[in-house]
């Protein structure tokens, strides 16, 4: 008998296994399972498709961060209406199936897919064909009221939703229809140019009252042409113009790519805090999916922002955010929304909330809010920051001056000598308290079941299915007859609720007991 | 929702009483105004600040067909109340009916309130009211008659989220308004206190937007008070009709849950 002169070593993988949760292959978008790993203070997602291969992407470039930020939950809210039944297991169910963890904070309901620009960062595949009809937005809008009740905000998306020839009639049935205060307020998704170049048009979006949630992505020349395709510097700060003049209120939306715009996250967000118009400012990292994301970069794993790089960068830019100016916003998952707010002080510096406030005691408080709003929630947790510094052992210069701006604003904004309205109280407050979101969409590289489950932004559809945005972008854009209208069906299909199961197929294993 | 008071129209309770509203250019204070014209009062009200709001309340005073004086008076200088009486009771012989509307709120954390914002709520809210009482009074005990309407809070007597400052002005009213029934009641002179909810207009501007809904989940009319409303009850508390209510905090807020 021979004996090997070696005994086969056995080696460690370069990774450690944190959790397991489904992905999608980015070839085919076959669903498949993946793990979340730890690996040289990262974190990574690894998955392999039988048929394409082997995959890893960077998840968060900071373990620790990563970690820390799961527990950063709450029960999610119940919605009041589920549309699919879980039959054939997440992502495949959606509309919302009643697995789903969380009602819809955020709707996007897309009334057109016509857009005068092409933007090479677009994660939708405008056709340039559809445009909702007055009927079909009724339904929807119907629907999305019967399924939640009343709703802080929507959104209005497409394509560029402005070119929509019903555009103002589908805001004035959104805040001013059958619902009127259900939906407290009505955003729309735009890149700015009809507010930019047509008084009219922005003096009726004025006085229509919603909000503009503006495409902003860059301060200087040179960007636009690489995110957006077209240099588009004037035009934006045109209609910023218009905005500060009409008054109009506004969040700024940063789509952010790494190397193009990344080295101004400081600079936008100093820019947008000193808008009054502006109360709130979301950073979305660009994610590579959509007719423009696919092919945006060769290297779509390797280009990617996650959030701690985010937030680091923002500290980096600015002198007056950390990294931990930043929470997890706990209605979602901990990966797909963080946020700080802040308060203009009486010398006029902004402050981050968490400065103050013990964020981990108010999660309630930190609700995905494009815009703030009064609550229960809100209203304790600055109390008890006001309460907490003011006994304080010692109160510093700074708490000092923290105490008494916030007395300032208080006494300006709920004074009897000087009775504002209810509209006048929330734009008075949104000019002195901004929000700073960063919304990480997914796309097939780093699609994580995990997240999606806890998503509360959803597309809104005609027949009032709610999708899920992520899911929607990845797994059911592409077959969504509004668009595609020689599309090959889903398969597998979710099932509505109240239909019977399917009968069981003479080709499944008996059931043995 | 229709709350019944236009169809009312026209009463008597007060025919040629001579009435003296603080705080009459807006708000409750025009309600009042515009309810005890309509029941056949002569109107005098003070107002400071809101030359339009004034002007409004004189012109519905008189579309009731009532005679009225509008006093521009700062009440919180020295001597000002008096002198806001003395007006009245030379244009008019007398004052019948005193109702101290006036009143400010701010919403402001204890914490942050200091001696001034306390100083400043109390004034308005509590000492102009009692040196109002005490210059009106002094005709009426020597006319064996009159009436005297504190517009309290129900913020004085329930545990409610509110400025601890205004809620301290509200109690003090309404101790006043018990004390002094006692004590000026033998002489002819009836005084009560309605402890308002949440009404249109007026201090409700102060009241953050999520205590409002509070209210209005509570309130079993699920609605605010109107201005008129509570002008109704201040006048058949003004009014010689009430000859056995005294030293009353009636509670007018809709049948509200606390």
């Amino acid at each position: 008998m021979q004996f090997p002169l070696s005994v086969p070593q056995k080696s460690e993988r370069d990774a450690a296994f944190l959790s397991y949760t489904r992905s999608i292959c980015p070839t085919c978008k076959k669903v498949i399972d993946a793990h979340i790993v730890l690996k040289d203070g990262e974190v990574f997602m690894q998955k392999k498709c039988p048929r394409h291969g082997y995959f890893e992407v960077l998840v968060s470039s900071d373990a620790d961060y990563y970690v820390s930020s799961l527990s950063y939950t709450k029960p999610g809210t119940i919605p009041l209406r589920f549309s699919t039944r879980v039959e054939h297991g997440c992502p495949l169910d959606c509309g919302l199936c009643e697995d789903h963890l969380q009602h819809t904070c955020s709707p996007i309901l897309e009334i057109n897919d016509k857009c005068d620009l092409t933007c090479p960062v677009c994660i939708v595949r405008n056709q340039q064909r559809y445009a909702m009809s007055m009927e079909d937005f009724q339904h929807a809008v119907d629907k999305l009221v019967e399924a939640e009740g009343e709703l802080p905000i929507m959104l209005l998306s497409g394509g560029e939703p402005t070119l929509h020839p019903k555009f103002f009639e589908m805001c004035d049935y959104v805040l001013r229809g059958p619902h009127e205060g259900k939906i407290k307020r009505l955003l729309i998704s735009t890149h700015g140019r009809k507010i930019a170049t047509n008084r009219k048009f922005a003096e009726r979006f004025k006085a229509g009252g919603m909000y503009a949630s503006l495409q902003f992505d860059s301060l200087r020349p040179g960007v636009y042409p690489k995110i957006r395709g077209v240099e588009l510097i004037d035009m934006k700060m045109q209609c910023i113009e218009v905005i500060q003049e009409l008054d109009i209120p506004t969040v700024l939306v940063p789509t952010v790519s790494k190397g193009d715009n990344s080295d101004e996250l400081g600079a936008l967000i100093d820019f947008g805090v000193e808008l009054d118009q502006v109360s709130s400012i979301v950073i979305q990292p660009m994610a590579h999916t959509g007719d423009g994301g696919d092919g945006y970069h060769g290297n779509p794993a390797g280009h990617r922002l996650t959030m701690p790089e985010v937030h680091q960068l923002i500290a980096e830019q600015t002198d007056w955010l950390q990294r931990d100016s930043f929470h997890p916003v706990p209605c979602s998952h901990a990966s797909c929304y963080t946020a700080t707010y802040l308060f203009r002080m009486d010398d006029g510096r902004h402050v981050p909330l968490p400065e103050f406030v013990n964020v981990r005691q108010y999660l309630d408080a930190m609700a995905n809010r494009a815009v703030i709003r009064s609550d229960d929630a809100l209203e304790t947790m600055i109390l008890d920051a006001i309460t907490e510094l003011w006994s304080a052992t010692k109160v510093g210069e700074d708490s000092e001056v923290i105490l008494g701006s916030l007395k300032t604003f208080l006494k300006d904004t709920f004074n009897s000598r000087n009775p504002l309205s209810a509209a006048d109280i929330e734009r008075r407050t949104e000019a002195r308290s901004k929000a700073i979101f960063i919304h990480a969409f997914m796309d097939p590289w780093d699609l994580d079941v995990a997240r999606l489950k806890k998503c509360c932004t959803h597309y809104v559809m005609p027949d009032g299915r709610l999708m899920p945005g992520c899911s929607y972008n990845n797994l059911y854009r592409h077959k969504d007859r509004r668009f595609f209208p020689d599309a090959e069906p889903l398969s597998p299909q979710p099932v509505p609720v109240g239909d019977p199961p399917p009968q069981p197929s003479s080709s499944r294993l008996p059931i043995v007991h | 929702m229709s709350t019944g008071i236009d169809e009312v129209g026209a009463g008597d309770l007060l025919r040629g009483q001579r009435v003296l509203v603080t705080g009459g250019s807006g708000g409750i204070g025009r309600g009042i105004c515009e309810v005890a014209a309509r029941h056949g009062a002569r109107l005098a009200f003070i107002w400071n600040r809101g030359r339009e709001g004034a002007d409004e309340t004189r012109s519905r005073v008189e579309a009731a067909g009532a005679e009225c004086l509008a006093l521009q008076v700062d009440l919180g200088e020295p001597g000002a109340t008096e002198r806001a009486v003395a007006a009245v009771e030379e244009a008019w012989d007398g004052v019948d009916v005193l109702v101290n509307n006036a009143g400010v709120s701010e919403s402001v954390p204890f914490v942050l309130l200091d001696d001034d914002d306390l100083r400043q709520v109390m004034e308005v809210n509590f000492f102009t009211a009692f040196r109002l009482c005490r210059a009106a009074v002094r005709g009426m005990i020597r006319r064996k008659y009159g009436r005297i309407v504190n517009i309290s809070s129900i913020a004085s007597s329930r545990a409610i989220p509110g400025p601890v400052h205004y809620a301290a002005s509200k109690g003090a009213l309404d101790g006043m308004t018990r004390s002094l029934a006692q004590e000026v009641g033998p002489y002819g002179v009836l005084v009560n206190a309605i402890a308002a909810g949440i009404f249109e207009a007026g201090l409700r501007s102060t009241i953050p937007e999520h205590h409002q809904q509070r209210y209005l989940s509570g309130c079993a009319l699920s609605r605010f008070g109107q201005p008129a409303e509570c002008g109704e009850l201040t006048a058949w508390l003004a009014s010689p009709r009430n000859t056995y209510m005294n030293g009353a905090v009636l509670v007018l807020d809709g049948g509200t849950l606390t």
